[in-house]
């Protein structure tokens, strides 16, 4: 096994939001270990130059370091785009949600990734070690289809190089609170991706990966339909809401996810032999039982009641009894809620699908 | 399907000898699951009711070494028990070390979440007291110790004639419990070996080859370094020479942080201090390991430890040299925010037999550093051979 350490394409000393980069990972001869792939680098919050944070500044505990990359892209120079995330952040937000309770953030791959289990203690994370070293490291484990594959990816017989192209999100979309101001600063150091190749052992097994395709929409209507279309067969559809008016907002966490109050949730798709298949949702706690089934919950969440009536920890979603082609139909959804036009929201669909490379 | 049946007789076994410094277990030679637990771990301390055992280690902070032999032939040991013990405590899930390893172990980790806080699991330590029927005692699962028995399903009598535990117990009494004062006196309880008797006189006696991972240890030795003093060490570790390791972790022992010059509720020697500007960089048969410096930042050190040996059951902050405020993240005095700055160590996998192993470390503390330790522990690959004229045991 051989460790390796890249920097982006175009290396710089500091990256600030918004930033777009690029890495070419590149091992001839050798495969890509399996979910081996890790971004490291050095991240530093301050309230304006030289002045760090003292309180009522935070991003969402949940992501800690994962807030910082708002999309994310993955080629293979061997056949082109395989996955393109947007809103990246909000994905792995609905995971940790969905798969973890706060307990259960006291673990040593959480920690690496600056991840807490409240907003609270952010402020702690960003004062860092010592009043001059605020420059804090994460290492984390982007939720991307190289680091969700069935087995190691040979680079002679499968991909060729591997391109990852990010892009940092904007100011806003990473932190919120009281005192964050445009002034205030987001530095990262260090930028670099950290992976781990074995040697080729020429034999060209087939490979799955979960691939995911985001889709955003807006719905300004208590009773709204949505129609979605991705190139995909896919196994699960998870979805989360966010107010219009949170988008964005430096008050407000970009990567909540709000609660609309959808009492109802109907889904229609057509099946592998054409049949139409109606899926209604009658009741939330129906609704929330099936979003967490999307999301792979293993009995541990942090879906409760009492934090869906603040408007947090909600999200729908369905995963598929057998698997439904979308690359030439849409997926129609309807959704009841308690969105009117004064209060519209945005749904964050996120369509599962498993790929054989 | 149930284990326990007609065919399994479980034996108590008392100890053949004990004492303050020793105690052995020997058995008789009979067909033995390999499901060995040690129990009646404990001790007792005169005048106190107050002592609770080590955060990490538990009840087996007492143990400094022990060994399995059959005969004079050295099965497998854990040299420094104490240590992977509490590495491996760390190595458990949040939940089982609240509900289980708390009471089994005696340890004090697991953490839960109270009013957005990190802060210490819901049932408080066993405590360690001056009698024995009421002092603390714990339940070890030997499985976890001796890769040998972890390798085994069944120990046959008619292969191993006169197997037997040997404990070395540790005389650092200071270091053995939470607390700091007042550690005089300590009496190391008997231990007993609870060992379920396979009696399906069916069952067939293993032939062949059975490898199994033993643990094995090295040490550096690393100077005392001045406070904001960059210190490097380049050397040798020929520990594990001619021998095939799968993984390794790395623990930075401090004895003088964690003895007793240190306040009450630290985490004792058991334990690996994180160092500021700290940087390894290790060389395997003369090939870096590592591409550019090496684990250069604590969070590729702690995501590094997370990928090859599991996820570890610590906080954030607990692999970071220091933190300058703590108050929003962690309830004061409690365990999560006594293990700040105060557990960090290396892990990563080598998969190779080693010729030649170096070691490259940096650091630069953030405050004076007495003399420490590197302690590497290293999973070797074993092998035992039984044929009709007996067994051997080598190194792979």
């Amino acid at each position: 096994m051989s460790y390796h350490t890249i920097f982006p394409t175009a290396q710089k000393a500091t990256y600030s939001p918004t930033n777009n980069i690029d890495f070419k990972l590149t091992f001839e001869n050798k495969k890509l270990k399996a979910n081996s792939i890790r971004v490291s680098g050095k991240v530093q919050v301050e309230l304006t130059t030289g002045v760090p944070i003292a309180d009522q500044v935070a991003w969402d505990s949940l992501n800690g370091s994962h807030n910082l990359f708002s999309e994310w892209t993955t080629s293979f120079e061997s056949s082109g785009i395989q996955e393109n995330i947007t809103d990246y952040p909000r994905y792995h937000k609905m995971k940790m949600e969905a798969q973890n309770c706060q307990e259960d953030f006291q673990k040593s791959s959480f920690a690496s990734a600056l991840q807490t289990p409240s907003n609270a203690g952010v402020e702690n994370v960003f004062t860092g070690m010592a009043a001059a070293d605020y420059a804090i490291p994460f290492s984390l484990k982007p939720n991307i289809c190289v680091n969700n594959m069935s087995g190691d990816l040979s680079f002679n017989k499968k991909s060729r190089s591997v391109y990852l192209q990010t892009r940092i999100g904007s100011l806003a979309e990473i932190l919120f609170g009281q005192e964050v101001t445009s002034n205030t600063i987001i530095n990262i150091t260090e930028l670099q991706i950290n992976y781990e190749t074995v040697p080729e052992d020429n034999k060209d097994e087939p490979l799955s990966m979960v691939v995911l395709h985001s889709v955003k929409q807006v719905i300004n209507t208590s009773s709204a339909n949505i129609n979605s279309k991705v190139p995909a067969v896919v196994v699960g559809m998870s979805a989360s809401f966010q107010l219009v008016t949170h988008e964005k907002s430096m008050e407000y966490n970009n990567y909540a996810t709000e609660d609309p109050n959808v009492s109802r949730l109907q889904l229609f798709w057509n099946d592998m032999n054409n049949n139409y298949i109606s899926f209604p949702l009658e009741s939330r706690e129906e609704i929330l039982l099936n979003y967490l089934e999307s999301m792979n919950s293993r009995g541990h969440n942090d879906m409760l009641w009492s934090k869906a009536s603040i408007d947090l920890g909600f999200g729908c979603g369905v995963k598929f009894p057998e698997p439904v082609d979308l690359r030439n139909q849409t997926m129609g959804v309807q959704i009841e809620s308690g969105i009117t036009n004064a209060t519209p929201h945005y749904i964050y669909m996120y369509f599962q699908s498993i790929v054989q490379v | 399907m149930s284990f326990y049946n007609s065919q399994v007789k479980t034996h108590v076994v008392e100890s053949h000898y004990h004492d303050n410094t020793r105690s052995e277990i020997r058995l008789e030679p009979r067909n033995w699951f390999s499901n060995w637990r040690l129990a009646n771990v404990g001790a007792t301390m005169a005048g106190i009711n107050d002592k609770r055992w080590a955060m990490t280690s538990g009840c087996c902070s007492g143990i400094r070494n022990i060994y399995l032999y059959d005969g004079n032939q050295l099965l497998d040991q854990k040299q420094e028990c104490h240590q992977h013990v509490a590495f491996n405590s760390l190595r458990q899930t949040n939940d089982y070390n609240q509900d289980v390893d708390k009471e089994l172990l005696q340890t004090h980790l697991g953490y839960q979440v109270l009013d957005d806080k990190i802060t210490g699991s819901h049932s408080p330590a066993k405590i360690i007291t001056n009698d024995a029927t009421t002092t603390s005692t714990g339940w070890v699962n030997l499985r976890n110790v001796f890769g040998f028995l972890k390798g085994m399903n069944t120990i046959s009598g008619q292969t191993f004639h006169n197997l037997r535990v040997l404990i070395e117990w540790r005389q650092d009494f200071i270091n053995l419990m939470q607390e700091s004062a007042g550690l005089t006196g300590l009496t190391y309880l008997k231990p007993q070996l609870i060992v379920d008797e396979n009696l399906n006189t069916n069952s067939k006696t293993p032939t062949g080859s059975i490898p199994y991972w033993s643990n094995e240890i090295d040490r550096l030795e690393i100077d005392a370094v001045a406070i904001n003093t960059p210190y490097s060490l380049k050397t040798r570790v020929n520990g594990f020479n001619n021998k095939f390791v799968r993984r390794m972790a790395i623990a930075n022992v401090n004895a003088t942080l964690g003895n007793a010059t240190a306040a009450a509720n630290t985490l004792k020697i058991d334990t690996s201090y994180p160092e500021k500007l700290e940087n390894l960089q290790v060389i395997v048969n003369n090939n870096r390991l590592f591409e550019y410096k090496g684990i250069d930042s604590q969070a590729k050190k702690l995501a590094l430890l997370s990928d090859h040996w599991g996820d570890m059951n610590v906080p954030l902050g607990a692999d970071w040299y220091a933190m300058t405020n703590s108050a929003e993240i962690y309830n004061a005095n409690s365990v999560p925010d006594y293990m700040k700055g105060k557990l960090s160590y290396y892990g990563f996998s080598v998969n190779d037999k080693l010729s030649n192993f170096e070691v490259e470390y940096d650091k630069t503390p953030h405050a004076n550093r007495a003399a420490c330790q590197l302690l590497f522990m290293g999973e070797v690959l074993k092998e035992l051979t039984i044929s009709n004229n007996g067994y051997v045991i080598s190194n792979v």
